[in-house]
Formats: C-alpha cells, sequence, structure tokens
C-alpha cells in the first residue's frame, strides 16, 4: 500500500469525536485479549468489519490489512499446537506433537485474534485525520509533541513499506531470485534492505525534525499567545449516545466473564 | 487584521529595523560534521566563510557536489549549530539574532526553509494541515486560518489543492507546497537548498515562477523578500540572483555578480558548475510515433509491442500509464528516454526488467519476453539503476555493494574481484570500498549505485535519471562511463530531464507523453 493510513471520507465512523473512536477501539483490544471464546471473536471481527462497511471504508483497504496479516495468523495457526499439546479430545498424535480438538480451536481463536485486534486500531486510523488524531490525543491530555511524533510516525509507515519494496525491488534487479528459495534464505536477504530502510528512516526523520523545527514548533510566544489548532473536535450528542453505548457493552461483557468465572 | 499582530509578539519588532543593516552577518563560520563512524575524524563542511546579506537581496549559492551548499543553508536558518551534530566556528547572525543562541524554532519568525527532498519535509496527511501547521505553532487564531491558507495556495500556484495528499502531487507541487509553508509565518528571509534538484524542467519553471511572484507581490506590500538560494541549475540564478556565493570544498572562494558567469567562466569549468546556457534543440531524423512499423530492425535489442500498463490490477477503467506503446531499439543505441514527470518513462523503463509486466502487448529484450521471466533471471541481461541510490544500497560495505549483483549472477569470484577493482577505479572510489556506502556523500552513493550496476556486465543498461542532483563535473563522469560500455556494444535507455546531456550522449530519443510514445527516431547530431 502506498497510500496514508486515513481513507478520506465523511461517513458515521469519521464524523465520531477521534475520543469516542479511541474508547471504541480500546475497548475491543482490552476485550479481544481477555476473551479466548471463539463465538466472541468471531462476533468482534464482524462487528468490526461492519462498522467498517457502513462508514464506506473501501473493500481493498479491509483486504489489504487481511493480506498484510495473513502471515502471522499462519504462523500462530501453526505453532499453536506444538506449543499447547492439551486437551482431552485427541485427534492424532505424533511422538509429543498432540493435536487435539480443544488447541486445534484455540489455535483458530489465536489466529482470529490477530485480524480482530488488528481492525481494532484500524477502525480509527482508517477513519482519523493526522489532524483530528492529534488534537484528539491532546484534547485527553497528551502533551502536543508526543501527538505530533506518534501521528507522524503513522503517516509515514506506507512511506517505508515504499521504501522498502523499492529496496527489495533493487536487490532483484541485481539478479538475487528467492523464487523457490528457503525461508532462511529469504529471512537472510531482508535483513540488509531492514537495515538500508532503517538508514534512510533515519535520515527523513532527521530531515522531518528540521523542517518541523525550522516551521516554528516549539517557537516562544509572548503576550499570552498560545500554540492554536485548526482543527477543533467537539463531542456532540452522537457522540455522548456511541460513548454510552461503548461503556455499557463492555461493561455488560465484562460484568457477564467476571460472574461466569467467579460461577 | 493587522498581519503582525495576528502572531505572537516576536514578529512585531520587524519594521522599527533599519533597512541598510545587513539582515544576515556570517563572520568566520566554520562546520565540522561528527564523525559517521566511531573513531572516524570530522567531516569538513564549512570553513572560514564570511558574508553579508542586505534586505531584498536575492543571493545564488552555487558550487560542486559536496562544496558545502547545503551545509551553509543549514547554518543561515540555525539548524546548524542546534539540531545537527558537528562543531561550529565563528558566529551567524540573522535579523539580529544569533544562531545557536536563538533556537531554530524562533528563528523561524524571520527565516523560512525549504530543503531538497520534498518527501521529509512534508509531513502532513493534506497541504492545508502542511500549511496551517506553522500558523498553529505561531498562535494565529483559527478564524483567520482558512484565508490566509488560501492566499498562499495562490500564491504558489496551487489553488483548490487544499485537500490533496501531499504524497499524491507532482514533484514540483510538493515543493511549492513546502514554500508555502515556509512563507506562511510571513517570514523576511526565504533559504532554499536546491528546491528544484529533483524536478523535471516543468516542475523546475513552476517553483521558479512562484518565487518570482512572491517576491513582485511583497515588493509592493513593501516588505521586500530576501532570498538565499543554493542551486545547480544557474540558468535562473543568471536571470534573476543579484549575488552568488561560490563555494569550494567548503570555502567561500567568490562573493560576487552573475556576471561572473561570463567574465570568469574558467572558474565554474574548473569546479564542474554548469555554466548558464540555453537548453539544446535536439532534432530527430526518421522519426516517428512507433506506428508505421517501420522501425523494427532485425537486430533490435529491446521491442516493445503493443505495450499497455495499467497500475490497479482487475481495474479496467484506470488510466493506462503506457499506451499501446510500439518501439525497436537496436543494439548498440543509447536512448535518452523523455517526457514530463508521470508520462509513463519510468512505467516503461521498468518493464525492461520484468519488474513491471505488460497488462497487454509483450515486452522482449535480448531475444526473452519478459512475461515468463523472473526479475533475477532477466538481471542476467539487464543492468537497472535505480533513482534514488538510496533506495539500491543495502550491503555492509562499498566492495560487497559492487559485487553483489555480479555474485548474485552466479559470476566466478575472480571475475567478480576483477570487475569490483575496475569499478573502484573508474568511479574512484578505492580509498572508500570498505567503507559504509550509506555513510558517503550523495555523489559517491550515485556513483557506487551505477558502479554495483555495471559489474554485473550486463549486455542492456537502464539509468533512472543518473545525473540527477549531481553537478556538472560528476554527471559528466558517470557518463562517460557509460559511453565507454555503449562504444563496447551495449545497448542503453537513460531517462533524463537534462536535455544537454541526452543530446552529448544520446544516439536515439524516445518521448513519452501521458503515455503514449510521441517520438522516437535518432539524433541528428550535425555530422
Amino acid at each position: 500500500m502506498d497510500a496514508d493510513l486515513y481513507v478520506p471520507g465523511d461517513g458515521w465512523l469519521h464524523r465520531a469525536d477521534p475520543r469516542v473512536k479511541f474508547a471504541l477501539s480500546l475497548s475491543l483490544l482490552v476485550l479481544c485479549l481477555v476473551w479466548r471464546t471463539p463465538a466472541i471473536i468471531l462476533a468482534a471481527l464482524i462487528a468490526e468489519h461492519v462498522m467498517l462497511v457502513s462508514d464506506r471504508v473501501p473493500w481493498e483497504r479491509i483486504a489489504w490489512v487481511w493480506k498484510a496479516l495473513a502471515a502471522i495468523m499462519v504462523l500462530i495457526v501453526v505453532l499453536w499446537p506444538i506449543f499447547d499439546p492439551s486437551g482431552t479430545h485427541e485427534i492424532w498424535r505424533w511422538g509429543w506433537l498432540r493435536i487435539t480438538r480443544e488447541n486445534l480451536v484455540m489455535a483458530a481463536v489465536m489466529g482470529l485474534r490477530i485480524p480482530a485486534l488488528g481492525f481494532a486500531c484500524f477502525l480509527t486510523l482508517f477513519t482519523t485525520s493526522q489532524a483530528k488524531l492529534i488534537r484528539g490525543l491532546t484534547r485527553l491530555g497528551m502533551p502536543y509533541r508526543a501527538g505530533l511524533t506518534l501521528a507522524t510516525s503513522l503517516r509515514y509507515i506506507p512511506v517505508f513499506f515504499r521504501i522498502f519494496q523499492s529496496v527489495v525491488d533493487a536487490q532483484r534487479a541485481r539478479g538475487l531470485d528467492l523464487e523457490g528459495r528457503s525461508f532462511l534464505a529469504r529471512a537472510r536477504a531482508y535483513l540488509p534492505v531492514i537495515v538500508a530502510v532503517l538508514i534512510r528512516a533515519y535520515r527523513m526523520s532527521q530531515s522531518v525534525g528540521w523542517a518541523m523545527a525550522s516551521r516554528g514548533l516549539g517557537m516562544r510566544l509572548s503576550g499570552g499567545v498560545r500554540r492554536t489548532s485548526r482543527v477543533e473536535i467537539r463531542m456532540r450528542g452522537a457522540d455522548w449516545a456511541m460513548l454510552a453505548a461503548i461503556v455499557l457493552v463492555t461493561a455488560v461483557l465484562i460484568a457477564v466473564t467476571a460472574l461466569g468465572m467467579l460461577g | 487584521m493587522n498581519r503582525n499582530t495576528s502572531f505572537g509578539a516576536q514578529t512585531a519588532s520587524r519594521s522599527a529595523e533599519p533597512p541598510s543593516r545587513a539582515l544576515i552577518a556570517v563572520r568566520g563560520l566554520g562546520w565540522h560534521y561528527a564523525p559517521v563512524i566511531d573513531g572516524g575524524r570530522p567531516i569538513l563542511g564549512l570553513a572560514d566563510v564570511s558574508f553579508k546579506v542586505h534586505e531584498g537581496e536575492f543571493v545564488g549559492v552555487v558550487g560542486p557536489t559536496g562544496a558545502g551548499k547545503s551545509t551553509l543553508c543549514m547554518a543561515l536558518t540555525g539548524v546548524i549549530p542546534e539540531l545537527a551534530d558537528g562543531s561550529m566556528d565563528g558566529e551567524v547572525a540573522v535579523a539580529g539574532m544569533r544562531t545557536g543562541r536563538t533556537s531554530v524554532a524562533d528563528l523561524s519568525a524571520r527565516v523560512g526553509y525549504v530543503q531538497q527532498d520534498p518527501e521529509s519535509q512534508l509531513f502532513c496527511a493534506t497541504v492545508e494541515d502542511e500549511i496551517a501547521f506553522p500558523l498553529e505553532n505561531r498562535g494565529m487564531d483559527p478564524a483567520a486560518m482558512n484565508r490566509r491558507i488560501d492566499g498562499l495556495l495562490r500564491l504558489v500556484g496551487l489553488d483548490g489543492m487544499r485537500d490533496r495528499a501531499p504524497s499524491s502531487l507532482s514533484g514540483g507541487q510538493m515543493q511549492r507546497v513546502a514554500i508555502a509553508a515556509a512563507l506562511a509565518g510571513d517570514p523576511d528571509i526565504l533559504v532554499m537548498d536546491e528546491p528544484t534538484a529533483a524536478l523535471d524542467p516543468d516542475g523546475r519553471r513552476e517553483v521558479f515562477a512562484a518565487l518570482d511572484r512572491i517576491r513582485d507581490e511583497r515588493a509592493r506590500a513593501g516588505c521586500h523578500l530576501t532570498v538565499v538560494l543554493a542551486e545547480q541549475d544557474t540558468n535562473h540564478l543568471a536571470a534573476w540572483a543579484d549575488r552568488l556565493l561560490v563555494l569550494e570544498n567548503g570555502r567561500l572562494v567568490r562573493d560576487t555578480d552573475p556576471g561572473e558567469f561570463a567574465r570568469e567562466p574558467e572558474l565554474f569549468e574548473r569546479l564542474g558548475v554548469a555554466l548558464p546556457a540555453p537548453e539544446p534543440d535536439i532534432r530527430v531524423i526518421g522519426e516517428s510515433d512507433g506506428r508505421d512499423g517501420g522501425t523494427k530492425p532485425a537486430d533490435a535489442t529491446i521491442v516493445a509491442d503493443h505495450l499497455t500498463h495499467r497500475y490497479g490490477v482487475g481495474d479496467p477503467d484506470a488510466p493506462a500509464a503506457l499506451d499501446d506503446v510500439t518501439v525497436a531499439i537496436p543494439r548498440g543505441a543509447f536512448v535518452g528516454l523523455i517526457g514530463a514527470n508521470g508520462s509513463g518513462k519510468t512505467t516503461f523503463a521498468r518493464h525492461l526488467n520484468g519488474l513491471l509486466k505488460p497488462t497487454s502487448g509483450r515486452v522482449i529484450v535480448d531475444g526473452l519476453d519478459t512475461h515468463g521471466q523472473s526479475v533475477g533471471r532477466l538481471a542476467r541481461h539487464v543492468g537497472y539503476v535505480f533513482q534514488n541510490p538510496d533506495h539500491q544500497i543495502f550491503c555492509a560495505s562499498t566492495r560487497e555493494e559492487i559485487a553483489f549483483g555480479a555474485r548474485a549472477l552466479g559470476r566466478a569470484p575472480k571475475e567478480v574481484n576483477e570487475a569490483v577493482d575496475r569499478m573502484l577505479k573508474l568511479f574512484d572510489l578505492a580509498d572508500k570500498a570498505d567503507v559504509s556506502p550509506a555513510t558517503l556523500g550523495y555523489g559517491d552513493r550515485r556513483s557506487v549505485a551505477l558502479a554495483s550496476v555495471l559489474a554485473q556486465g550486463t549486455d542492456v543498461l537502464v539509468l533512472d535519471e543518473p545525473t540527477a542532483g549531481l553537478d556538472r563535473r560528476r554527471g559528466d563522469r558517470l557518463l562517460a562511463a557509460v559511453d565507454g560500455l555503449n562504444r563496447a556494444g551495449v545497448t542503453v535507455v537513460m531517462i533524463s530531464h537534462d536535455m544537454r546531456a541526452v543530446a552529448e550522449h544520446c544516439t536515439h530519443v524516445m518521448r513519452l507523453d501521458h503515455g503514449r510514445l510521441a517520438q522516437w527516431g535518432r539524433i541528428d547530431h550535425g555530422c
């Protein structure tokens, strides 16, 4: 992907106050980390997709997230039964390796948890412009510089993806043929690419820092003048309602889980 | 609302300054960059530089690659000594403020700074945020910002682009956004470090026209804009600069006026700085648009046959980046691939080594249809030098970098070593053989990138703007090396915006316009 993470638009999530979206993402993150029930992870995933689609985030962006997370999902699903031989309903056994109904279900849950967590973040990142993201963070008490640094780092993620791709292209163009080579050989070939991208990232971040300072970041202001913000955010009725719904649903689910554990 | 009172009180004292006083005073300025590696020696940036600049002057800074032009720009904005690693001698006073004692942010009330690389100085997600950023830092009333942003965009000729993402703009547009952002705080001085080095001729003209408009407007308002502009393109400096600072090895060797180009041309030739000259007129013989079928010599190394490429898979409505291009490039040709930014030059070039595959039509290189070939396999036939050297340097030492391609292609170790030694000598890199190439200067990084591809010893060579950002002498040296290979039978395709280089080195010219082949034929060298 070579575009910014933010998808321009004016759907309901785009219009929502960034602070409410932070709460939404955070609650989904916490709940997906706490739960290990397949039905609930699936429900969270479906809810996330419904929210993104009803906000008119294009399917290509959603597919991009799945594609980006695919490798790590496969890795977790494959490795889970190796490290977790538990479960009573054994399906297959080979030496110490046990495949059971329980650890297979758990592997699927763990695999699906990755996109569930990913989409929890992308709900905010796809629908919140850089300016609103910074404003949301600063209004929650984060220092402006920290908010700016965070938002700028996100802005440069696609740029670094692009540079990574260019360096990989340059390797291939100089005769490195990784087709059919082992995972290890590929990993070894990626190492210098990562170093090259890091060097470029370092140079770029230095330049960005100079550009920010030379446009007055941290300028001393006198006469009671303070830094202003072009983009202002305001909690509307719909935002309060959404926040209330998020808090309510989260509280109910936590309460049910806690009671279930006690019971 | 009065302009000065809309910001903090810092800018309010401007009108009190006597106009005759030097706006910039540089005395005995020296700078050594901290060594790149532990235990290394500091690198000389500037030595004993002194000069003054008065209000309203347009000062051009010229010199070969690595002479200290960027370093001087950084010193005038306060980035040196505050934000860069190194040690400074002497002093720089800008609008009465000493750099080092006053922060870069505070200096920015009076000095705007435009850097060379558009991508690393536009850090916001939209054009309007980019311009709002300096206004917010100055505490401007948000209600007044919209008008100010519109005014600045109009000034640089980008009306209606407020909502665009900077990354979706052309290089020329990005640099104009950077200029608008630098001017947002209404500085008295604009320092620009080779703002047009990465641009095509159209982009360059756009930037200079915007600059001209800005100075005019400011002059009419009675507060002249002082400009310090480091630049390789001396054509524009000769036309517009009042003064000229000539740098060599970090020293100021002339503090003069642009008349110096005519008075002492040998100085600039010695330094490798291009003298102002009109663009050469390239005449093409046997011209065709490739559709008449008459340009298919039997001995063609590269054949594009109705080549069409669309970005975005599965979208038949996506505009064609290449649209039905048919051309046959004879063996041993040196082709200048020209056209405006976005005309499809790089897209065409990337088809030659299989990095891109045709959406329809086909490409045959050295007898191979690229469709069934991997990039790695085509690398035996096609060497590709990318536009940005930093995107193709990834080894720990210069020697390894140059050897990488030849080794990956399975050439014998003795053959690889010989090729590497030849390249180190050809590009004067022998003393840098064991240094990490990423730590070298820009000119040397370009040389390493080219050397590493030449060492592959391929029959076809594709170069994407190999001389961009280089001074005349370095550019000529790189192209002389390519000429040597071309004489030995290597077919070369060179993307370039430098019409002089095309006129002097190429045998053929191929011009693309909106993805279509607009011109193709042999260059008439008049002999």
